[in-house]
């Protein structure tokens, strides 16, 4: 496993719990369980080995997760880009479904392929354009919300 | 299929149209560009004439941007090296109780616990009786003053009893005398019952404490040490004069055989020395027995120890000096090892 697959590990969780300190801890035990899978398959892509050993972890650590509570800090070491509202995420995180929060995250927030998300899942890629669209529908209507309520429009 | 195909009605335009939920459905494809060129046309055809599926694809495509900004966030170095790192019972136990979320009062009174009880398990684990005698058994010898020969400073020979008997010392050797002579300026008329040492004998009974402060006297610590409480610098003057029968015997079933022996010696007119009872229980394996007897019963005793086991007794040279027809023995019993 590269850095940038730590790296992917790492914002994976971090997304998917917005709380610094359980990203962490579930990042460790899905990269201890990525280099397992690869150790038994070293054909294995890295990209797929990450999504089956964050969907496992993820598995593990949701019931454990209070979804709408962020528990994040600034100086926490998770350096979000200048000036970007993390409000509409958030939002996100906590009403998407289970399947919509993890595929936006693996295909658009980890740039992974869609053929390695179905491979790692072991679901077709059809479902995961199906669950891609439902949740970006769902991502872009909540920054359109929070665009509104900024520049004080209501929408009528 | 050919014929199948051709049966289904097409638009007034020859353009075959699909159902607003398809449309809808397929908007992420079309965006992606996963569709094939009729289905696509298809699409556009509907999102043009449609403001719901305008609305929808606009949607998505913010969604896509916003997430696609998303990817830009970083993690930091210390992360990346705390998740590469190996985790160890202490540091899952740390993560999983969040212990840096607690209050800093609470952090403290816990890390002075696990300290005070750190000190206190050591405490009480050290085997300090050990250490105490290791401590002092380098200097087993303790040397409560010295006196000078020819004006240079010397140690002078330990005296281990006080006199038990009335005439134990009235035949000073020649090198008694010396040895006292020399010792006089040591003990300079602070007691002048010290000073009549050289011919006089001295009164037995308990001397003045200044005396025995000054009297030159170094303790073994083989004898006990009540023995050489009574120590007066008279006594001193026996250096190398007398001798004493010291050793051990090994026995079986000392706790039977002792008080025997213990009789026996009473029996052959023996008395106690010392300040510890005869047949004196050291340890519950060993019994002590310092005593005189008269010269003539010793080889008696030795006979009659001899029923019980083998005495390992060696005369030695002793400066205490005995009455004519009396010898001093220390004998130690043992239980014999099994």
């Amino acid at each position: 496993m590269t850095e940038a697959d730590v790296q992917s590990i790492a914002l994976f969780f971090y997304f998917a719990f917005l709380d610094d300190q359980k990203a962490v801890e579930a990042a460790t035990q899905a990269l201890a369980l990525g280099r397992v899978r690869k150790q038994k398959n070293p054909q294995l892509k890295n990209s797929v080995a990450i999504v089956s050993a964050t969907k496992v972890t993820w598995d593990k650590y949701k019931s454990r997760v209070s979804r709408g509570r962020p528990n994040t800090s600034v100086e926490s070491g998770w350096l979000i880009p200048e000036g970007f509202d993390l409000g509409p995420w958030r939002e996100f995180q906590k009403t998407a479904s289970e399947d919509e929060l993890l595929t936006v995250i693996w295909s658009k927030i980890l740039k992974m392929e869609d053929d390695d998300i179905s491979e790692g899942l072991g679901i077709t890629q059809g479902t995961i354009r199906y669950r891609l669209g439902r949740a970006l529908r769902k991502l872009g209507s909540m920054t359109q919300n929070v665009g509104k309520l900024k520049h004080g429009a209501t929408g009528k | 299929m050919a014929q199948q195909e051709s049966k289904i009605p097409l638009s007034k335009k020859g353009k075959r149209e699909i159902s607003p939920f398809i449309g809808h459905e397929l908007l992420y494809d079309y965006l992606s560009g996963s569709l094939d060129k009729e289905r696509r046309a298809a699409v556009e055809d509907h999102v043009k004439f449609s403001r719901d599926a305008q609305l929808d694809l606009a949607k998505i495509q913010n969604g896509q941007t916003y997430a696609e900004r998303l990817s830009a966030t970083v993690v930091s170095q210390p992360i990346i090296t705390q998740i590469n790192a190996p985790s160890n019972y202490l540091s899952v136990l740390l993560q999983k109780s969040n212990f840096d979320k607690w209050p800093q009062g609470l952090k403290w009174g816990l890390e002075a616990l696990v300290v005070v009880v750190g000190i206190v398990t050591v405490l009480t684990i050290t085997p300090w009786q050990k250490i105490m005698e290791l401590d002092t058994a380098g200097s087993k010898e303790v040397i409560l003053a010295e006196v000078s020969k020819n004006g240079e400073t010397t140690a002078i020979p330990a005296v281990e009893d006080k006199p038990e008997f009335a005439d134990e010392e009235e035949k000073p050797s020649t090198t008694t005398a010396k040895v006292a002579a020399t010792h006089q300026p040591a003990v300079t008329g602070k007691n002048p019952e010290v000073q009549v040492v050289q011919g006089v004998p001295p009164k037995p009974g308990p001397q003045t404490p200044g005396a025995s402060a000054q009297a030159p006297v170094k303790l073994s610590d083989k004898a006990p040490l009540a023995e050489t409480s009574g120590t007066t610098a008279a006594s001193v003057v026996g250096v190398g004069g007398g001798f004493l029968y010291r050793g051990d015997i090994a026995v079986t079933n000392i706790a039977v055989i002792g008080p025997k022996i213990t009789d026996k010696i009473a029996e052959l007119g023996g008395r106690k020395a010392g300040s510890v009872e005869l047949g004196w229980q050291k340890t519950p394996t060993s019994m002590y027995y310092h005593f005189t007897i008269p010269e003539a019963k010793y080889q008696d005793l030795l006979n009659f120890l001899g029923t019980y086991g083998k005495p390992k007794i060696a005369k030695e040279k002793h400066p205490r000096i005995m009455p004519d027809g009396i010898v001093r023995l220390i004998i130690t019993l043992d239980e014999a090892k099994k």
